[in-house]
């Protein structure tokens, strides 16, 4: 074998292949633009307004139609009530940019409260009668939620602990409020009110076991013209005091906003929103 | 080499290539998302100047109080059909009380108790202050909105009252299609919180993209233009993109053109592949050409270089056939008339030295003759110094005599008519003959001779040569060793060989002078060996004996501790 003579294919293949492999390797190091990782994603995890411990990551309501002693039930007050909370799922999921969803469940029969409209309904009406909420919602933790209660349903009374539950009441009586139960150390009302500056009214005594957040709505918000117009986004401005979010307005009615707790809470629920400053203390936009 | 001083250029082209084709492509798709962003940023920019123009409302009258209802009515009704980005509308006083109000669902007015207070909000007061102001961007069912608030002012420029309004964002959305990158490169508009507003090509992407580097960057006011700011990364919307983005200032708001690369590179790709294509091609064309040229111009230069190499050891027959029609043949045509020449002149001065050797021979054994015959008396009595004087030619023509000997022993061989006949021989007997001769020589310097016989296969060699081979080497170790020593012969079998070892332990001889040593008249030149007469042709004669017998010839020796001359010789097969 001629070694000699191989020897230069050999050169000469080793010579090519450092020929293809130089004009690579430098396009490859110094002329091919590098493209960055994806970065990773800001994930928002919705929580309670200013408060991270409580998720809202998954919202269930649980709402009742509440009818007083000697009242009739509104005949299509399902349906109305259905197309209003499915409203205002839609309106939240976008609020909060999906992150939170909300679910619902209807006891499926009116609740005939123990006792007449005057019982709970109440004068002040400028404050959504709180009152009365505290009222029938005392009631129907004793009745429905309870075990042993004569309209106790377990399956509705059910909280799933991976859910923030908020007890809805369609109220066939006065007042559209809202609110969640918070611990007070003072003991006294007065004391309770006098650095927000409130009415001691819109404070009660609550006695309640399992069930910290509940709204109340009248059923005319939903039905009645005009406020029929505004009913859904009433329904969600309550709900959403059960977050934790306040009102957007004064007792002069001077709105602080014009999102869903203040200016848009009257108007259709296609135009409401929830403004950056409440969407930042709900985590579900980033600190400025 | 020569492939190697092809290749160079090619391959500093090919990346040349690489570099300016991949450079330009990057120029280009920088320009065109940068076109595509200053459009579609000029087209956002117009859309919000022409929304903020109709808000600026400047009365006919000179008093400093609010417009009329009737007239705010009607005014906000023309607003609402000039502009269908309108919304939702308002006159607010500068009290900070709506007065009117318009939106979609009530064209014709809200009522009284859905007018609102709106004396602390920031869009009353800065409007109330005599600047626009452009709120942040909210999210309804609708689609994205703003609000907007100017101030009305009377004829004198003095505000009057405020007209505040919701501006419908989904324009964007339109302006932001068609953005003329490539087949699917897209434009968004994150507002200042990261969210995206609007997409092209998309109406589902509601992701926040803040975290994104460039987009952050961009909502701190930077812009990203150009192909050094251009950056390529994998886009949350799931592609690696190339990507650009500029800032919108009195929006704060970051537009971002983003192209996937596999569409933004397609052409690049297509065109690198070529260049890769004739890159491998002229690659692979001018290693084939170098090939091609060495083999014309290399081999026969090394064809050349090899037969001179055979030249220079003596082999004047060596002849080189160059066909290349072109000055290497020319060169190896006059290197063959220049060995012609070198053959010529070889064969001439064997001839001359055969014949000077062969007519010299006669006159020096006519010298010995005679002189022999004085030395004897013939002539009358010699003695004293003329005996002295006759012993000393007798010497020096001994001395020709063995000069002449030699030299037609080499003549012969040059010639060819060294005439050896080979046949199966026992090696003792000449030996034995040999070492009885010399006796006297190493009695003479009290050298021993020790001859360590053992039983031999026949050997193929001539038996005078043998004797003359034998003569000159234990001879020359007698000659070399001062004073007292041994001199051994010894034999060994080795493969279809029988090697004779002859050892002295006489002076030794240096490396150097072993390479040499069986050369035409080399001698070792040296302070102890110049005395030692010889004519250095010998071990040169003995050399070409042994070859011609199919043996070889070698040695071992060290200075001071003397030297062993080996030689074999060829089993004879019976």
């Amino acid at each position: 074998m001629d070694f000699r003579r191989y020897s230069y294919l050999i050169a000469a293949c080793a010579i090519l292949v450092l020929a293809i492999a130089i004009p690579v390797e430098f396009y490859f190091w110094f002329v091919a633009p590098t493209v960055e990782p994806l970065q990773s994603v800001q994930v928002f995890h919705p929580h309670f307004y200013r408060n991270p411990d409580i998720s809202l990551d998954k919202i269930r309501l649980k709402v009742v139609y509440a009818v007083p002693q000697g009242k009739t039930a509104w005949s299509d007050w399902k349906n109305i009530l259905e197309q209003a909370l499915r409203d205002n799922a839609r309106f939240h999921a976008l609020q909060f940019r999906y992150t939170s969803q909300i679910a619902f469940d209807i006891f499926p029969e009116p609740v005939f409260l123990k006792n007449p409209a005057v019982y709970y309904d109440s004068n002040d009406t400028n404050r959504g009668n709180p009152r009365g909420l505290v009222a029938i919602t005392q009631e129907l933790e004793t009745r429905l939620l309870t075990s042993g209660g004569d309209l106790y349903s377990p399956e509705f009374a059910h909280k799933n602990p991976n859910e923030y539950t908020v007890l809805g009441i369609f109220y066939e009586g006065v007042g559209a409020t809202g609110g969640t139960i918070y611990e007070s150390d003072t003991g006294s009302f007065r004391k309770i009110v006098e650095r927000p500056k409130l009415p001691e009214t819109v404070i009660a005594d609550v006695r309640l076991k399992d069930w910290n957040s509940f709204f109340l709505l009248n059923r005319k918000f939903l039905t009645d013209i005009p406020y029929r117009v505004y009913g859904a986004t009433l329904l969600y401005h309550e709900f959403g005091h059960t977050l934790g979010l306040p009102d957007a307005y004064d007792d002069h009615n001077e709105i602080l906003s014009n999102d869903i707790m203040g200016g848009s809470r009257m108007g259709p629920i296609s135009a409401a929103y929830i403004d950056d400053a409440t969407l930042r203390a709900l985590g579900v936009l980033p600190e400025k | 080499m020569m492939i190697v001083i092809g290749i160079i250029p090619i391959v500093v082209a090919g990346m040349l290539a690489l570099y300016s084709v991949t450079y330009s492509h990057r120029l280009n798709v920088s320009s065109l998302e940068d076109g595509a962003l200053d459009q579609k940023s000029k087209e956002i920019q117009n859309f919000i100047s022409e929304v903020a123009d109709i808000f600026k409302l400047q009365v006919g009258y000179e008093q400093v109080s609010e417009i009329e209802k009737n007239s705010q009515h009607f005014l906000l009704t023309q607003m609402f059909h000039d502009m269908p980005v309108l919304e939702d509308v308002s006159f607010v006083n500068l009290a900070g009380r709506e007065t009117t109000r318009h939106t979609l669902d009530a064209p014709n007015g809200v009522a009284e108790e859905f007018l609102r207070d709106e004396s602390r909000l920031p869009s009353f007061k800065t409007a109330a202050n005599g600047n626009t102001y452009f709120g942040q961007v909210y999210y309804t069912e609708r689609g994205p909105r703003l609000t907007l608030a100017s101030p009305v002012r009377n004829k004198n420029g003095v505000i009057i009252s405020v007209i505040s309004g919701e501006i419908s964002l989904n324009k964007i959305q339109e302006i932001l299609q068609r953005p003329k990158l490539g087949a699917t490169g897209y434009v968004y508009v994150a507002d200042a919180n990261g969210q995206v507003l609007a997409k092209s090509n998309s109406k589902d992407d509601f992701k926040n993209v803040r975290n994104m580097g460039l987009v952050q960057d961009t909502l701190m006011g930077k812009s990203f233009w150009g192909p050094a700011s251009q950056r390529r990364y994998e886009s949350i919307f799931g592609e690696s993109v190339v990507a650009a983005a500029t800032y919108i200032p009195n929006l704060q708001w970051a537009l971002v053109a983003e192209w996937p690369i596999a569409d933004a590179d397609l052409i690049l790709d297509t065109l690198l592949a070529q260049v890769a294509a004739v890159f491998l091609v002229v690659m692979v064309g001018a290693i084939l050409l170098s090939l091609l040229l060495s083999a014309q111009i290399v081999e026969p230069i090394q064809v050349l270089e090899q037969s001179a190499a055979q030249v220079a050891t003596g082999n004047f027959k060596k002849r080189v056939v160059i066909a290349t029609h072109d000055e290497i043949e020319e060169l190896g045509n006059a290197f063959n008339k220049m060995t012609d020449g070198l053959e010529q002149l070889q064969q001439l001065k064997n001839e001359f030295v055969f014949i000077a050797a062969h007519e010299l021979r006669t006159p020096v054994a006519a010298i010995k003759g005679y002189l022999s015959l004085i030395k004897d008396g013939t002539v009358g009595h010699v003695e004293g110094k003329v005996l002295d004087f006759i012993n000393k030619v007798m010497d020096a023509n001994e001395r020709l005599i063995r000069l002449v000997d030699d030299l037609l022993e080499i003549a012969r061989s040059d010639a060819g008519r060294l005439t050896i006949e080979v046949m199966p021989i026992e090696l003792l007997s000449p030996i034995q003959s040999v070492l009885s001769e010399l006796q006297p020589l190493a009695d003479e310097k009290s050298i021993k001779l020790i001859y360590e016989q053992m039983t031999l296969p026949k050997v193929l060699a001539d038996v005078g040569r043998v004797k003359e081979v034998v003569v000159n080497l234990v001879g020359n170790a007698i000659k070399y060793t001062i004073g007292s020593g041994t001199v051994t012969i010894t034999h060994e079998l080795q493969d279809q060989m029988v090697v004779t070892h002859i050892k002295d332990t006489g002076l030794g001889i240096s490396k150097e002078d072993q390479e040499k040593l069986f050369q035409k008249f080399y001698r070792v030149a040296t302070e102890q060996t110049k005395n030692i007469k010889g004519t250095g042709l010998g071990l040169f004669i003995v050399k070409q004996i042994i070859e011609k017998m199919n043996g070889k010839i070698w040695v071992e020796s060290k200075e001071g501790e003397g030297s062993t001359f080996s030689f074999s010789l060829q089993i004879a097969q019976v």
